[in-house]
């Protein structure tokens, strides 16, 4: 399970480290790749606009220019009230053309143009009103020189081949061209729900940028358009006409092509990061089996090494007791007897060593311990060691109760390990000293002596296997590695404080329990 | 084609020179769910000039006007019930608000799915009913001029609906002042495809009998009384006539109507019925009520005292009263919604009760 954490988070590690450039370097080429996309859209929309504005343009001109022949042809002949009127049968979008002169009632006047335009027309200069909606269409009153002095050809020109363009531009699939004179008024719109305000005058999303557009000859390429939808918008301008084009799309249908490469890309990359976590998660499960496998055989030549060493240095000292034996002299009956029975304490520990790397703590089975009281008993049982080595055995409890959970067997282990050591490392006439207190709801377990302290390049390997600094026969340097584990077990962890000449510190620090419950 | 369809009566049978014979249905109703009855048929007949009486399970209906046939009376006359002050009718929809600018109508029992209330509304110009058709304010705008239909296309909640119109764009002519052979020559000038096109575009079918074109014999200069509407219509007629081609005179509809009462025009511009056609013959025959040009040919009449449709039409194309040069077709724009509209044969709404909803 562990080893399967471990690799996966390599897996990870490595994914990442290798993904994530590649995805940034990409989203910022998206940017860019967006950026250019909405300015290409933009100009396309703008190209569209001013292909119409060309085409609006050139139509109002020619009709304007065949009023002219039509009125300089006819309008100075007798009939020309009558063949005037026929035009419109041919020419439908000049509308009803009429010759006026000053005696013209007014309703027959063309109804937008002005008085002061009206006197003009009949000085001979050409004339044209705004733009206004004309029964559904747009329309223009225009006067041109009759040929005839004081009089003027007339047209409501209509305007619904203009409106008929724009209706007809589409661009990609929702795109659509409106059309509106200087005021903002739509006059034409490609939009179907659009075509209400064309006819009722009432302002459009677009009708303040086509403003702006008349006024100030620029407009915004990106708008709030029909419904508050995002849109991209070319413009262009008819400053005769004071009409203002605007091709517009749905910024999400312009930019789709973006978009779509951007959804490719996330859609990539985390493809890429899946299979780089599970092909890396079983490369790397693979590698730490090897690692694990190498590990553990080099564990067993250390463990053999270290069993070699002391066994023969007790098989050297079994030796000596049989040749000792061997001269039969009573007299050293005594040492052979005294001789054998350390021995056999010394192989007896050994065992006892490795029973408890035998037993492995089950967090499940943990009981409830107080610590002041666990220190107490710790101190008498190493009380009568310390006495034999002159080393006399304290245990300084805390104010309170403290509690921690563990397998109160291993946690004695760990500790009488611990307390052994200090009194073996302590000189005859100190003391070793055990104390308990907690910190940050940790549970703290000290064991200070003052013998000779651990070198400071030993202590980084201090609880590595086989690392004992006493290879006096009785250590196999199991120890300090068994309390480690079984710290660790009871999710705790265990350091160590020494200086030289000066003593060492151990501390256990376990998971606090706030009372005796076993929950 | 032009059959009259009963819609209150079971079957209806010619009974004698005179009368007809009517098997009344029994499941009619008025709008407040009382049942049709004799004495309302009588009363609503008797209006039309027409007198009933029962015999058996069927009644028979003759009139006195010795002018019209009885079944043509018949199919124009409406059976009604007065109710205080208003009048009942036999439809899906009742009267429930009045006034110069709405009627609101609702239906007399609902039906799922089928339409409840219809509220008509005047707008004060085209373009405001069509602003409010744009908007959604309004479903259906029921009379539409063909020349605007290009607005209304590419608009996905509204829908188009044609059918064939029950008036002809025609030239009627004033039968004092232009001989029987003047007036067939004129028909063979103006009606065409060419005077067709140039007033009308594409928005007006063709008549099928469409007849070949002479010239004019030459002549005085004809005039042409139009309203405001055909203008260009009285201007391609002019044209058609070439050198007989006189003044162009617009006129109001008031003005329109007091100058064909006074007879001061050669020809006007107009849009007779004719359909179904056995009604439209009646706009011809002597003394019909709207005969307003006074056309009188005993052929027609003869024709049509023995039931003969077409040979009526054929003596009107014979001595023709009017030129007729096109048929426009009816037009409606509706809410693309409403699933299974059309437009019935007679009225533009008469099919509404049974269009349906889509939820």
């Amino acid at each position: 399970m562990i080893r399967r954490a471990i690799a996966l988070r390599l897996a990870a590690l490595v994914a990442l480290s290798g993904l994530l450039p590649i995805v940034l370097l990409a989203i910022v080429g998206l940017q860019i790749l967006k950026r250019r996309g909405e300015q290409a859209s933009t100009e396309a929309l703008t190209a569209i606009a001013e292909q119409a504005s060309a085409r609006i343009g050139m139509y109002i001109s020619q009709q304007r220019e065949t009023l002219h022949a039509l009125a300089m042809a006819v309008g100075s002949e007798p009939d020309a009230a009558r063949r005037l009127a026929d035009v419109t049968l041919d020419a439908p979008s000049l509308g009803r053309l009429r010759l006026i002169d000053a005696q013209t009632p007014a309703q027959s006047l063309p109804p937008a143009l002005r008085p002061e335009q009206i006197a003009r027309a009949l000085a001979g200069t050409e004339v044209a009103s705004e733009t206004y909606i004309r029964e559904l269409s747009p329309a223009m009153d225009v006067c041109v020189p009759s040929g005839k002095p004081a009089h003027a050809v007339c047209a409501t020109l209509d305007l619904l081949e203009l409106q008929r363009q724009v209706q007809r531009i589409r661009v990609g699939q929702s795109g659509y061209a409106l059309a509106f004179d200087r005021s903002g008024r739509l006059l034409a719109a490609g939009s179907g729900k659009l075509r209400a305000a064309v006819l009722s005058g009432e302002p459009v999303p677009e009708s303040a940028a086509a403003t702006q557009l008349a006024r100030s000859g620029a407009a915004p390429s990106r708008l709030a358009g029909e419904g508050g939808a995002d849109v991209l918008a070319g413009w262009s301008f008819l400053p005769d006409l004071g009409w203002s084009i605007a091709v517009e799309q749905p910024a999400a249908e312009a930019l789709r092509g973006a978009r779509e490469a951007l959804v490719v890309l996330g859609l990539g990359a985390l493809a890429a990061l899946v299979i780089s976590l599970v092909a890396g998660s079983a490369i790397a499960r693979r590698m730490l089996a090897t690692l694990e496998a190498e590990a553990r055989w080099r564990t067993a030549g250390r463990i053999a090494s270290g069993l070699s060493h002391d066994l023969g240095h007790r098989l050297a000292i079994l030796k000596q007791i049989e040749q000792l034996a061997a001269t039969n002299d009573p007299d050293y009956l005594p040492r052979i007897r005294d001789s054998l029975a350390a021995e056999v304490e010394t192989l007896r520990k050994f065992v006892a060593d490795f029973a408890d790397l035998t037993r492995t703590p089950k967090p499940d089975e943990f009981m409830p311990v107080e610590l002041n009281a666990f220190v107490q008993s710790v101190g008498s049982t190493a009380e009568e060691h310390g006495q034999r080595a002159q080393v006399a055995v304290e245990a300084a409890t805390a104010p309170g109760e403290i509690w921690v959970r563990g397998d109160r067997y291993l946690l004695e282990r760990a500790t009488l390990n611990l307390v052994y050591n200090a009194i073996e490392a302590s000189p005859p006439g100190s003391r070793v000293r055990l104390s308990v207190r907690q910190e940050n709801g940790r549970a703290l377990l000290t064991v200070e002596d003052r013998g000779q302290g651990i070198a400071e390049d030993r202590l980084e390997t201090l609880f590595d296997s086989f690392n004992s600094t006493k290879r006096t026969g009785v250590h196999v340097g199991m120890g300090l590695p068994n309390v480690r584990r079984i710290v660790l077990a009871h999710s705790g962890e265990v350091s160590v404080k020494s200086r030289l000449g000066q003593g060492s510190e151990f501390t256990l620090a376990l998971p606090a329990h706030s009372s005796s419950s076993s929950s | 084609m032009g059959e009259i369809v009963p819609a209150l009566a079971s079957k209806v049978e010619i009974a004698g020179d005179r009368e007809v014979r009517v098997w009344l249905r029994q499941d009619v109703r008025f709008s407040d769910g009382t049942p049709l009855t004799f004495e309302d048929v009588a009363t609503s007949l008797a209006r039309n000039q027409l007198r009933v009486r029962r015999d058996g399970e069927s009644l028979l209906v003759d009139s006195d006007d010795p002018a019209l046939p009885t079944e043509l009376l018949l199919a124009r006359a409406l059976v009604f019930r007065r109710s205080g002050e208003r009048l009942l009718g036999t439809g899906a929809f009742v009267v429930k608000e009045e006034d110069q600018s709405h009627v609101l109508l609702a239906r007399r029992q609902r039906e799922p799915g089928r339409i409840d209330r219809v509220l008509l509304q005047a707008y004060p110009l085209p373009k405001d009913a069509f602003a409010h058709m744009f908007k959604g304010d309004a479903d259906l705008l029921p009379y539409a001029e063909a020349r605007w239909l290009e607005f209304f296309e590419g608009v996905p909640r509204l829908r188009i609906l044609k059918a064939p119109g029950t008036n002809a764009n025609a030239v009627a002519f004033n039968l004092r002042r232009l001989s029987r052979a003047e007036r067939v020559a004129l028909v063979q000038v103006l009606a065409n495809n060419e005077v067709r096109k140039l007033a009308f575009g594409d928005g007006c079918l063709p008549r099928a009998d469409e007849p070949r074109t002479e010239p004019l014999a030459s002549g005085r200069p004809l005039g042409v009384v139009a309203l405001p509407i055909f203008e260009r219509f009285a201007l391609a007629i002019r044209r058609a006539l070439g050198e007989r081609g006189g003044e162009v005179r617009l006129a109001d509809l008031q003005h329109f109507f007091a100058t064909v009462k006074s007879g001061d025009f050669d020809m006007v511009a107009a849009a007779p019925l004719i359909w179904p056609p056995v009604m439209s013959v009646l706009v011809w025959r002597t003394g019909a009520p709207s005969n307003v040009l006074g056309y009188s040919n005993p052929r027609v009449d003869a024709a049509l005292d023995a039931r003969d449709w077409r040979g009526a039409q054929r003596a009107l194309d014979e001595d023709p009263p009017a030129a007729f040069v096109c048929n426009p077709d009816r037009i409606a724009v509706v809410d693309a919604r409403i699933k299974n509209a059309e437009l019935g044969p007679y009225d533009l709404l008469e099919t509404l009760p049974q269009w349906e909803v889509v939820q």
